[in-house]
């Protein structure tokens, strides 16, 4: 995981937030996917204007969690997106 | 923290259809169709717009301005998925801009056209919209029939390059067909067609008349022997057979979560149901969404609400359109003819398949056309 990358929605990607959880849809494969609320906050936070780290020490102070835990957690998630070309990393 | 259940699983598919269920209960706006413009290209025979030519100068249509400042509307008020449609949406000089435009807002996308536009420069800026599809207009498996009904030489020629093109880009497709009296014997050669072009196939059996009153698309059609060949072929009967309708029941989406924006700011409830709204001129978006009374007394037109068509017999073999029962037939709640014939060639198709007994009713209103 580069930290100091940008995490920005893939430009394939349409979404809303529909009573607190994030509707995304892959246009590419017609791939829709309902996400939680921690997963929803990550991904208002993937906006292009923070660095990975940023997000990773927003949710640590949001939901409470050590560092270790959100940056651990975090990148799971940020690799997850970035597998199913919801988000690119851009550089800095 | 936890993103358990986040990461992409078949869950979602569950949670999205809760959430669409959720806005239509709730008269929350998700989906817009928008018709940018009425000049088109084509001159397609049972059109039910009184289309301009595609050069005609549009001075009422909405602004590039205009159109941003709806798009910013219509994403505030949370909606998702977004078509723009015709006319031929490539006449407007800005349709790239407006859709790029949606598209940084996180539109899903949906592009209706002709396609005869779309060159390989054109091809290359929808596929990096990302558009989730382009459908296109295919009146024919054959260049003769096509250009029959679009009345515009080189068309069928034009329109499946414009399939090729996107596909070689990686854009979805859809290839829709409207069945008539044209192209009804055709229905097999179309769909290998879609398929040879790499395209999802769609068809409809629904012509209207024109929304300003006119009828002369109707003459096209299809004859009712070709709607039961057609159901004959198509129906599955453990569907149709167990289908049934509650009267408390809305017989369409209707005024749920989608309305219809036409090029001069109008707002109507759907495509075929023109009952006015108010204009995007006048008003906001939100106050039109959620002030008009007549989303609450379309809402409200359950099957109990339809005097002749609650007490019809094939009321579960019908698929029964408001908008269409008021432009034909002059009445919202009134049985639309052609949604009746189509129910009358369901039940003759399933009788003939033995899926429903010879002597399964014919309702008093339709008695005579079933003679005919």
């Amino acid at each position: 995981m580069d930290w100091s990358s940008r995490p920005t929605p893939h430009p394939q990607t349409a979404a809303r937030i529909v009573d607190g959880s994030a509707v995304i849809v892959l246009a590419d494969t017609g791939q829709v996917n309902v996400l939680n609320a921690v997963g929803t906050r990550v991904w208002e936070l993937c906006d292009g204007s923070r660095s990975a780290r940023e997000i990773a020490e927003t949710l640590a102070a949001e939901f409470e969690v050590t560092p270790e835990q959100a940056l651990s957690d975090t990148a799971e998630f940020l690799e997850s997106l970035v597998r199913a070309q919801a988000i690119v990393l851009e550089s800095p | 923290m936890s993103v358990e259940g986040a990461d992409f699983n078949p869950q979602s598919d569950n949670l999205y259809n809760q959430i669409l269920a959720k806005t239509r209960e709730e008269h929350r706006l998700f989906t817009a169709h928008w018709e940018l413009t009425y000049r088109c290209n084509e001159r397609c025979a049972h059109c039910y717009l009184d289309v301009l030519p595609a050069s005609a100068r549009a001075p009422e249509e909405l602004t590039t301005d205009e159109c941003r400042r709806v798009v910013d509307e219509l994403a505030a008020l949370g909606v998702l998925n977004l078509t723009f449609s015709g006319g031929e949406i490539f006449a407007r000089r800005d349709f790239f801009a407006l859709a790029e435009y949606a598209r940084a807002k996180r539109f899903l996308l949906r592009l209706f056209t002709n396609g005869i536009a779309i060159t390989p420069a054109r091809a290359e800026r929808i596929a990096a919209l990302h558009p989730y599809a382009v459908e296109i207009s295919v009146y024919g498996a054959r260049a003769e029939t096509h250009e029959q009904i679009t009345q515009r030489a080189r068309s069928f020629a034009l329109t499946t390059r414009a399939f090729r093109l996107l596909r070689e880009r990686g854009v979805r497709t859809v290839f829709k067909t409207v069945l008539m009296r044209e192209n009804a014997r055709e229905f097999d050669a179309l769909k290998a067609l879609a398929n040879a072009l790499g395209a999802q196939f769609r068809y409809d059996i629904t012509l209207t008349p024109m929304d300003n009153g006119g009828r002369a698309p109707l003459q096209h059609r299809m004859a009712y022997d070709d709607l039961v060949r057609l159901f004959r072929a198509t129906l599955d009967p453990a569907v149709w057979t167990k289908r049934t309708l509650r009267p408390d029941q809305p017989t369409c989406g209707i005024a749920s979560n989608a309305l219809l924006i036409d090029p001069y700011g109008n707002i109507f409830p759907c495509v075929q149901a023109r009952v006015p709204i108010g204009n995007l001129r006048a008003q906001s978006l939100q106050t039109l969404w959620q002030a008009s009374p007549v989303w609450q007394e379309l809402a409200r037109l359950t099957l109990d609400q339809l005097p002749v068509c609650r007490q019809c017999e094939l009321n579960s073999l019908c698929v029964r359109c408001h908008g269409l029962a008021r432009l034909e037939d002059g009445d919202l709640r009134a049985p639309a003819t052609s949604n009746c014939m189509a129910a009358l060639a369901r039940r003759q198709a399933l009788v003939e398949q033995g899926a429903l007994p010879q002597d399964f009713p014919i309702p008093a209103h339709l008695q005579k056309q079933s003679r005919g």
